[in-house]
C-alpha cells in the first residue's frame, strides 16, 4: 500500500475545508454585509447610506427631499440638544452608528439620531430580505419603541 | 392600589437606562450628494403610517394630578332622602397611563393601554352630610381603572382603519378596594380614512362611548393636520377631544382647545351602606366639558411635562338605574338630577414619550 505523504493530507483537508467554507450558508453566521448600501426612509423624505467601519456599521443621510428651508438655506440639525451642533448640515450627517452584525439579517448595539426631536434612541437593524430593512429606535427597552421600515434603492447607472 | 402603580412606573423608569453614547468615530469618505436624487427603487407596495409630521409625541407613560377648584354641589333628593346644597372646597385625583405598541410594523400597529384615574371631594361640612350620592363622594370617590387597545391597519399608502377599545371598571370603589364585575363599561371606536399626505389625515366612523356620561353611539371624526409653516397643526377626535398646536420648537408645544370627559359610575358602595334603598344598579352620569391650555415641554430627552389649565363646565352628574341607551324619543326620568357647579382646574403630568 502506497504510503500517503502528511503534506498530500494537508493540501487535501485544506482543500475539503475551502470547499466546506464555501458551501456553508453565509447567512447562518453573518448577514454578507447585505445592509451596506443606500436605503429610503418609510417616510420617502430622505436616503441613508451605509457603510461597514472595522467590524461595525454606520450610516449617514445622503439625500434629503426637502435639503432646504423655505429661505433657501441649507437645513441643518437645528434640534440638536447640543448648541454647538445646530449649525451641522443635515446632509452628510451620520445618524446610524455602533451596529454589529449579529447574524440572521440582525445588527445590535447601534444608536439612531432623530433630527426631527434631537433625541439619540438605542437601535436595531433587521434585514427582512434584501431589499427591506426594520429599523426599531427604542428608549431603554424594545417594547419603548417604534419601528420604521426603509427600502434598498440603488443609483440609475 | 395606587402607591404599588406609582412602584411599578418607578421600577420601570429605571429598567429604561440612559442611551449608551456611540463613542466611534467614522470617517466618511469625500462625495457628490447630487448623485443620490436619481435612484431606481425596487417596486414594493408601501404603507402609511399613523402619524402625521409635527404631531405632538404619543405617551407611552404618563404619571399625572388633577386638581378642580372650589365648587358647589346640589344632591337631588331620592329614596326618601332629601335635596342637599353642599360645598366642595376642591376635588383632586392622580391620573396614571401606560400605552405600548406591542406590534409596530408596517402593516400594522396594534397598542395596549392601562389606565388608573381617581377623583377625590373635599367637602366643606363632611361630617353633616345626609344624601347618601354626597356622602360617597366624599367617604369612596370615583375610580376607573382598566385596559384599552388600539390597532391602526394601513390598507395602503393613502388609506387606513382604526379600531379601539375600552373596557373600564368605573365606580365609587375606593383605592384599596377591587372593582366588581357590574363596574365593567365597554367602549369602542371604529373609523376608516385617508392620509393624502405626511401632513393631513382624516377618518370618518362611529364610536360607542359614555363620554356624555351615559351609554351614547357618536359618529366620530379624526382630523390631525400640520400647516406647511409647520408651526401650526390641529389635533382633533370630534366630539372627544380637538386642540390647535403650536410649535414654538420641536421640544415645546402649546395647545388650546377642549376636552369632553365623561364615565358611568357604578355606586355599589353607596348601596351597600344604603341596603334599604328600592334600586340595585345605580350609576352616576359623569361628563364634563373642559376648555383648556396645554403646554407640554421636553424636560429632558424623552421625558415631557404637561401643564394645563382650564375650566371645568358640568354636562351631566345625575344618577340613573341601570346602564342602558336612552334614545332620544326615551323619556325616563333620571333618579336624581344634580347639580354641580362650574370651576377652574389645573393638572400636571410627567410622561416618557416614543419616539
Amino acid at each position: 500500500m502506497k504510503k500517503i505523504s502528511s503534506l498530500r493530507v494537508l493540501i487535501l483537508l485544506t482543500f475539503i475545508g475551502s470547499l466546506l467554507a464555501f458551501t456553508i450558508p453565509q447567512d447562518e453566521a453573518k448577514s454578507q454585509n447585505k445592509i451596506v448600501g443606500l436605503w429610503e426612509v418609510g417616510s420617502g423624505k430622505a436616503r441613508v447610506k451605509i457603510v461597514p467601519y472595522g467590524e461595525k456599521f454606520a450610516g449617514r443621510i445622503v439625500w434629503l427631499k426637502e435639503p432646504t428651508y423655505p429661505d433657501g438655506t441649507v437645513k441643518v440639525d437645528k434640534n440638536n440638544q447640543d448648541e454647538t451642533k445646530r449649525s451641522v448640515p443635515l446632509l452628510g450627517y451620520t445618524n446610524l452608528i455602533g451596529f454589529v452584525d449579529k447574524g440572521k439579517g440582525k445588527y445590535e448595539e447601534g444608536t439612531i439620531y432623530d433630527p426631527e426631536n434631537g433625541n439619540t434612541y438605542n437601535c436595531t437593524i433587521t434585514l427582512t430580505d434584501d431589499n427591506t430593512l426594520e429599523v426599531r429606535g427604542y428608549i431603554g427597552v424594545s417594547l419603548f419603541g417604534r419601528t420604521d421600515i426603509w427600502k434598498k434603492v440603488a443609483l440609475k447607472k | 392600589m395606587y402607591k404599588g402603580i406609582v412602584v411599578l412606573v418607578f421600577c420601570l423608569l429605571a429598567c429604561i437606562g440612559s442611551v449608551q453614547a456611540q463613542n466611534d468615530t467614522i470617517k466618511f469618505e469625500e462625495e457628490d450628494f447630487s448623485q443620490y436624487g436619481s435612484v431606481e427603487t425596487i417596486p414594493t407596495k408601501r404603507f402609511c403610517s399613523s402619524k402625521v409630521l409635527g404631531l405632538s409625541p404619543s405617551k407611552l407613560i404618563s404619571a399625572g394630578f388633577d386638581y378642580q377648584g372650589s365648587s358647589t354641589i346640589t344632591a337631588d333628593g331620592f329614596a326618601g332622602f332629601l335635596k342637599e346644597d353642599a360645598d366642595i372646597n376642591y376635588n383632586h385625583g392622580k391620573r396614571f397611563a401606560v400605552n405600548l405598541p406591542v406590534i409596530s410594523n408596517t402593516k400594522w400597529l396594534v397598542s395596549l393601554g392601562l389606565t388608573w384615574w381617581d377623583n377625590n371631594y373635599s367637602f366643606k361640612n363632611k361630617e353633616n352630610l345626609v344624601n347618601p350620592f354626597l356622602k360617597t363622594l366624599s367617604k369612596n370617590g370615583l375610580r376607573t381603572t382598566g385596559l384599552n387597545i388600539t390597532l391602526f391597519k394601513p390598507l395602503n399608502e393613502v388609506w387606513y382603519t382604526l379600531a379601539q377599545g375600552s373596557f373600564d371598571f368605573n365606580g365609587d370603589f375606593r383605592s384599596n378596594q377591587l372593582p366588581e364585575s357590574n363596574q365593567l363599561k365597554v367602549s369602542a371606536t371604529v373609523l376608516v380614512g385617508k392620509k393624502p399626505h405626511d401632513r393631513r389625515m382624516w377618518g370618518f366612523g362611529i364610536s360607542r362611548t359614555y363620554r356624555a356620561g351615559e351609554q351614547a353611539f357618536f359618529p366620530v371624526l379624526l382630523y390631525n393636520y400640520t400647516f406647511k409653516n409647520k408651526k401650526w397643526g390641529i389635533e382633533a377626535l370630534l366630539p372627544a377631544r380637538a386642540n390647535v398646536r403650536y410649535a414654538i420648537n420641536a421640544r415645546n408645544l402649546i395647545f388650546a382647545g377642549f376636552e369632553l370627559e365623561g364615565n358611568a359610575y357604578r355606586l355599589n358602595n353607596l348601596m351597600a351602606d344604603n341596603n334599604n334603598l328600592p334600586f340595585n344598579a345605580l350609576e352616576l352620569k359623569r361628563s364634563e366639558l373642559r376648555p383648556r391650555i396645554t403646554y407640554e415641554f421636553s424636560l429632558y430627552k424623552f421625558f415631557w411635562v404637561s401643564i394645563q389649565v382650564g375650566y371645568r363646565y358640568n354636562y351631566s352628574f345625575n344618577i340613573d338605574n341601570g346602564d342602558f341607551y336612552r334614545s332620544s324619543g326615551n323619556t325616563t326620568p333620571y333618579i336624581a338630577n344634580n347639580n354641580l357647579g362650574n370651576t377652574f382646574y389645573t393638572s400636571i403630568s410627567l410622561n416618557l414619550v416614543s419616539p
